[in-house]
């Protein structure tokens, strides 16, 4: 029958698009269990505990839990519900309840540096989440147009600081100058050297990371939030200065972190090999590969065969 | 089995398939497909001999293709009768196995299919349910990795008469397994594949469990599931064993399968719910509990038998709760888990209460049906003019009407199970159903509508579902509209297009035309014959002029109370936002077609004298032609 | 007259376009040649190498030097200009970036030669002539400049002052930099002159892209009828404008036409080229990775679109041919 009660929070998640099917969730943990970011970021983080609090109508404890926050979308969970609840779209219900009432991001996000911004719109229309914008505002006199990040919907992806072509975009740890500062490798005898570009969430386990830890010094390893960071530049730039190799790891079609990044990455690795072939360069000294997140132990032979391939060719 | 194969009653054909069923309640006729087995059934003494000089391996399904058996083979060893066959795709016509059978001679490659007719008094059903595949959930790389089992080859695994005699060994390697983790749910309670539960595995998982334990005390053994269920006497008690044990049950499903490829040992990626953790734990081996779910081959089985589907295709019982082991067709009954997942002892149950409903059937002389029934006037049947029509028994969801040029459609009787589809089909109001005559529900209609029919809804309802919704939404107290008048037909297949002219043509406010959902139908498809009419009538009265929301279709099942009311009152809501005025002008304007098209009806038998009225209908019938009748039966 | 600052203009590996800018000061012209004392102009005017050997060191106050360094003759002339002279511009596109004869870097000398002398199809000689370096003729030996195997930027081959970019140079900004010059305002040396910081971008009036906005298919100008009043880059039409250098005026764009970059990078930006390929594979709209082959085979000549005027300059030249 018909309530006329008002609209609780559970209910304004409910009427929100994703939030029909809230109620059905059976808290079985699977969404927890596909998702990275208790295991890499944030132990509080729980999706399954998020959705238990909208149900039961806990408020503030949803607004004030990191799950607001750091769900990136990247919708892992959603096709391994078994209740084929949009996870992502109550989070995002969630959060966007939670702006409404004043609160924000705990996220380090990027900002436009306006001195270099020329309001071209690249990051605008690369931005997996619709963070930035343009805005027009008088500088001296004169209206000018920049980009505006919107710190709410931003998730540190980096992206459009790759994307940007004046390098206007930057935040601390993903600026260019500061991926490019670590491609230096002091290689002491004849093997191969090798920069490894990987994106912060392909390697699901701890084990990986430990293989990838266990390489020597000719193989420099560089974090990037998501493979959707590399810029074709940064593998030229790596050649250019000796190095013999570059492997850009990035996560399997349909996982990437951030929606779009590996495809973006892709798109860039693809174009870079194709003008690397015009110019009659092209030998396989830059790879793209795609990381499944059963692909347990395959790092192993990612970095192993590309140090082999580069040993064959040096000889 | 044996004992049934025993029973000087009771033939066991196996081998066959049932073709073609005819035929009705007590006297069915069905064809049945003996296939050639290449062996001859009265000369086999089942000795094995042909399968030991057979050299043909071929995967072993009954193993669950984890051993070989041979061209010449039993399914298993405890086949009843123990009959050896030569499987024809994979002989190579050596010969070998007729040297061994030697003088008994029980080997004949000129056999060939049999086919034969059997008269039968009812049928018990008795297929059975598959195994989920779960190579269709990339998440547990069961197919992809080694170690990842499922329950039936856990089951054979560890079975003494199995491919390893009761040791279980891993695939991969061969070892036995130090640490096993089973998994619940997979392929069940997912809207991905199937949404039920499947009723038996966590007690089916419990029990690997305890036998494993039992087996090896040292194994450690981690149970992952969502629930666990263990409704039934002892179960609970079971599920305390095993946790005494020392099995851990882990509340949390998992997500994720990976796999040391060097040693295949598996990692299970899962929350612990009570911790709300993420932990990666590794296993020597894994075991899926897969989904029951119906037969591949349940829809050549629906279509043989006639018998309908619950949504997911199970066999649909005649009512869940009063007829769970009856089918819709009378005579038919459906024993075990073809009707629905369930476990050994419910499956018993229902075996047992089916034997009890076939025999009834079997020791009756005489059977009673239910007086509802369709009936042909006969000399009103085009088909007995030579004419092509055949719309009744197109209709009919039992094949109860058959349909020859030169001769009126037939009923037959004992088939028809009184929905009045055919009734409501017929062009030629050339058949009625009796207690629903076309002139019993006009006259139900006249007098509903007979003072101030503009402030009326006017409700068609089906005995099943949506007269039970309405019934309990007034057993409920829910507040709906008092301008609501409701009639019962039996299902919204009778709902006659002519009826619903009818009432608006006597100027009704609105019409709800009312029936079960698609999945719960009484008459297997009767709410579709009734859906399609619904829907051709929506577009017609919207051409006609007709506002939108006076004529509303809705499925409302007895459980619904709730939905019912709402949709009286959003229907009053309507009318009164139409306004009186303009429902009375839209009438005006659409009565010269109303009446054309209702006027057919009017020619049926006895329509006239049982409604007695005298507006400008009566008048316009008056100079009608009237034929005259009789009640052919 | 010994105080008119002394310019020389040189024309290398170019096609004279830039020369032709500067007669297209038309008036204004003339303005100069009272304000400057020009020593050296090979296109305009009859000046021989000689002229300049006589000169002492750093003897010209400004140097216009345009076209790429391509071979042995552009490398020495350019070698003894840096040396008579103050400041030393590289005007024009080829002498900063390469420009269009900086393309030829794409292939190696002999594969070049092979085309224009053996298998162009316009070819008719049997005898497969090929230049050689020296000959004998009835007026004795004679001596061609050594064709090199990389074409390279005038800053790649001698210090350069200044940078003045444009394919050619607009004339508008070429008159305010000669303005500069005499009002003795250069800036910081290493600069580039005659254009402004920002990309085209910032003053391209054209309707921006907004989210969600991406590229499922390219399209080449002539393959589509553009939006004159939308964003290259929202129609599929790669434009160079977002990482290309502003100061032109646009005339291409205002020509609805997409920036080919002759301006080259904005301050900031090391390679033109692969910055552009970074912005628009970031605007490729597809989660398929079969589509997105597809897409990208759109860009039929990802070298050619966006290293038009860049590539002698570029990392891709420095790999192929060592620093």
């Amino acid at each position: 029958m018909e309530s006329n009660h008002p609209l609780t929070f559970a209910d304004q998640v409910r009427a929100m698009p994703g939030g029909e099917h809230l109620d059905l969730c059976y808290s079985c943990g699977t969404c927890v269990s596909k998702c990275m970011i208790q295991q890499k970021l944030e132990p509080e983080y729980n999706p399954r505990r998020l959705l238990r609090m909208v149900m039961m109508d806990m408020r503030e404890e949803a607004f004030n839990s990191p799950t607001t926050w750091l769900c990136s979308a990247c919708d892992l969970c959603y096709p391994a519900c078994p209740q084929q609840i949009h996870i992502s779209d109550v989070i995002e219900a969630v959060k966007n309840l939670a702006v409404e009432a004043g609160y924000s991001t705990p996220l380090e996000t990027v900002e436009v540096d306006e001195a270099r911004c020329s309001g071209c719109a690249i990051c605008v229309m690369t931005c997996p989440y619709e963070a930035p914008h343009l805005i027009e505002k008088e500088v001296n006199g004169v209206m000018d147009r920049f980009s505006e990040v919107d710190a709410e919907n931003c998730m540190g992806c980096g992206m459009c600081v790759a994307a940007c072509p004046m390098g206007a975009i930057a935040r601390p740890g993903v600026s260019n100058a500061e991926i490019s500062s670590q491609i230096d490798i002091k290689t002491q005898n004849s093997s191969p050297s090798l920069v490894v570009f990987i994106c912060d969430w392909c390697l699901r386990v701890d084990a990986d990371l430990e293989i990838l830890e266990s390489y020597p010094d000719n193989v420099r390893v560089i974090h990037i939030p998501c493979s959707g960071r590399i810029d074709p530049q940064m593998a030229l730039i790596a050649l250019n200065s000796g190095i013999d190799g570059v492997l850009v790891c990035g996560c399997a079609p349909g996982e990437c972190h951030y929606q779009r990044g590996n495809y973006v990455s892709s798109c860039k690795l693809s174009l870079l090999d194709k003008m690397l072939g015009q110019m009659d360069l092209a030998n396989g000294q830059v790879r793209f590969v795609q990381l499944g997140t059963q692909d347990r132990g395959r790092i192993r032979h990612e970095i192993d065969g590309m140090l082999v391939q580069l040993l064959q060719e040096a000889s | 089995m044996v004992d049934a194969a025993r029973h000087p009653k009771i033939t066991v054909k196996t081998y066959t398939n049932v073709e073609r069923v005819e035929g009705y309640v007590g006297n069915f006729k069905v064809q049945l497909r003996e296939k050639a087995r290449f062996v001859r059934a009265d000369r086999c003494n089942g000795c094995g001999e042909c399968a030991s000089a057979c050299p043909i391996e071929v995967p072993n399904y009954f193993e669950m293709n984890l051993a070989p058996r041979k061209a010449a083979y039993v399914a298993m060893s405890q086949s009843v009768p123990l009959l050896y066959t030569i499987d024809q795709d994979a002989c190579i016509h050596c010969y070998k196995c007729v040297d061994a059978c030697g003088a008994l001679d029980a080997i004949d490659f000129s056999q060939e299919d049999k086919v034969e007719w059997e008269d039968v008094g009812s049928i018990v059903v008795a297929t059975g349910f598959n195994h989920f595949d779960p190579s269709v959930m990339p998440e547990y790389g069961y197919s992809r990795y080694p170690n990842v089992i499922t329950a039936m080859e856990m089951e054979r695994l560890n079975n003494s008469a199995g491919p390893t005699t009761g040791n279980l060994m891993r695939p991969s390697d061969g070892q036995n397994p130090k640490r096993v983790a089973i998994i619940n749910c997979v392929g069940s309670r997912d809207k991905r594949f199937n949404p039920w539960c499947s009723n038996f595995c966590c007690m089916y998982a419990i029990k690997n469990a305890i036998l494993l334990k039992q087996m090896y005390p040292d194994i450690e053994l981690s149970i992952y599931y969502m629930d666990i269920r263990t409704p039934s006497k002892g179960y609970e008690e079971f599920y305390d064993r095993a946790r005494e044990m020392g099995i851990h049950f882990i509340q949390g499903r998992p997500g994720l399968i990976t796999e040391n490829e060097l040693t295949h040992n598996l990692f299970v990626h899962s929350e612990d719910v009570s911790l709300g953790k993420v932990m990666e734990r590794e296993y020597d081996m894994v075991m899926l509990n897969q989904a029951a779910v119906p037969q591949p081959d349940v829809d050549t089985v629906s279509s043989v038998l006639n018998i309908s589907q619950s949504p997911g295709g199970w066999f649909m019982e005649y009512h869940p709760k009063l007829r769970p082991v009856d089918s819709p067709t009378d005579g038919i009954f459906l024993a075990g888990a073809c009707q629905g997942q369930k476990d050994i002892p419910a499956s018993v149950s229902s075996g047992l209460a089916c034997a009890s409903r076939a025999g009834r059937i079997l020791h009756s002389d005489e059977w009673q049906i239910e007086p509802i029934i369709a009936q042909v006037w006969e000399d009103r049947c085009v088909s007995a003019d030579g004419k092509q029509c055949g719309l009744c028994a197109k209709a009919c969801p039992y094949g109860a009407i058959t349909v020859e040029k030169g001769t009126a459609a037939q009923v037959v009787t004992a088939k028809c199970h009184g929905c009045g589809g055919c009734v409501a089909e017929c062009p030629h109001n050339a058949i009625t159903q009796m207690h629903y005559t076309d002139a019993q529900v006009l006259a139900q209609i006249r007098a509903l509508l007979a003072e101030k029919p503009e402030e009326k809804i006017f409700a068609f309802r089906c005995h099943w579902c949506s007269y039970g919704g309405a019934d309990l939404a007034g057993t409920s107290h829910f507040d709906y509209s008092a301008n609501e008048r409701g009639i019962r037909v039996m299902c919204s297949a009778r709902m006659d297009s002519d009826f619903i002219y009818e009432a608006f043509r006597l100027g009704a406010g609105a019409v709800l035309y009312s029936g079960c959902h698609p999945q719960d139908c009484h008459y297997i498809t009767g709410q579709r014959v009734g859906a399609t009419r619904a829907d051709r009538l929506m577009r017609t009265l919207d051409k006609l002029g007709m506002s939108p929301g006076r004529f509303r279709i809705e499925w409302i099942s007895a459980a619904e109370g709730d939905k019912y009311a709402r949709v009286i009152n959003e229907m009053q809501q309507t009318i009164n936002e139409i306004g009186k005025e303009k429902l009375s002008q839209e009438i005006e304007g659409m009565k010269a077609e109303l009446e054309k098209r209702a006027r057919r009806m009017y020619e049926a038998p006895r329509v006239t004298e049982a409604s007695d009225y005298s507006d400008e209908m009566a008048l316009a019938m008056s100079v009608l032609e009237v034929k005259e009748v009789k009640d052919g039966k | 007259m010994a105080d008119k600052p002394k310019l020389a203009f040189y024309w290398a590996s170019s096609c004279g376009g830039c020369e032709i800018t500067i007669t297209e000061l038309g008036m204004r012209l003339i303005d100069v040649g009272d304000l400057v004392d020009i020593v050296f102009w090979p296109a305009a005017m009859d000046f021989k190498y000689a002229d300049v050997e006589a000169l002492k060191d750093k003897e010209i106050d400004i140097c216009f030097y345009n076209g790429a360094i391509r071979n042995s003759e552009n490398e020495a002339i350019a070698h003894l200009l840096r040396r008579k002279s103050k400041i030393l511009i590289a005007f024009g596109s080829c002498s900063h970036l390469g420009g269009i004869p900086g393309l030829a870097n794409l292939f190696d000398i002999e594969t070049l030669l092979e085309r224009v002398f053996d298998t162009a199809p316009s070819l008719d000689d049997s005898r497969g002539t090929r230049p050689q370096l020296k000959n004998e003729m009835p007026e004795g030996e004679i001596e061609i400049p050594e064709l090199y195997n990389r074409v390279k930027t005038l800053a790649q081959t001698v210090e350069v002052d200044y940078f003045m970019p444009g394919c050619p140079p607009v004339v508008d900004q070429v008159w305010s930099v000669f303005q500069t010059i005499l009002a003795g305002q250069l800036p910081e040396k290493g600069s580039v002159i005659g254009a402004q910081n920002k990309t085209n971008c910032d003053v391209c009036t054209r309707k921006k892209g907004s989210s969600g906005m991406r590229i499922k298919e390219f399209k080449r100008p002539h393959e589509v009828e553009l939006d004159p009043e939308m964003c290259f880059l929202t129609q599929g039409v790669v434009c160079l404008g977002p990482a290309t250098r502003a100061g032109c005026g646009l005339p291409c764009i205002n020509g609805n036409m997409p920036c080919r970059g002759c301006y080259g990078p904005p301050d900031g930006v090391v390679d033109q080229g692969t910055k552009l390929v970074s912005a628009i594979a970031s605007l490729v709209d597809t989660d398929d990775p079969q589509v997105l082959g597809q897409i990208l085979e759109g860009v039929v000549d990802p070298v050619g679109l966006s290293y038009r005027f860049g590539l002698a300059a570029s990392i891709l030249s420095d790999l192929k041919y060592g620093k």
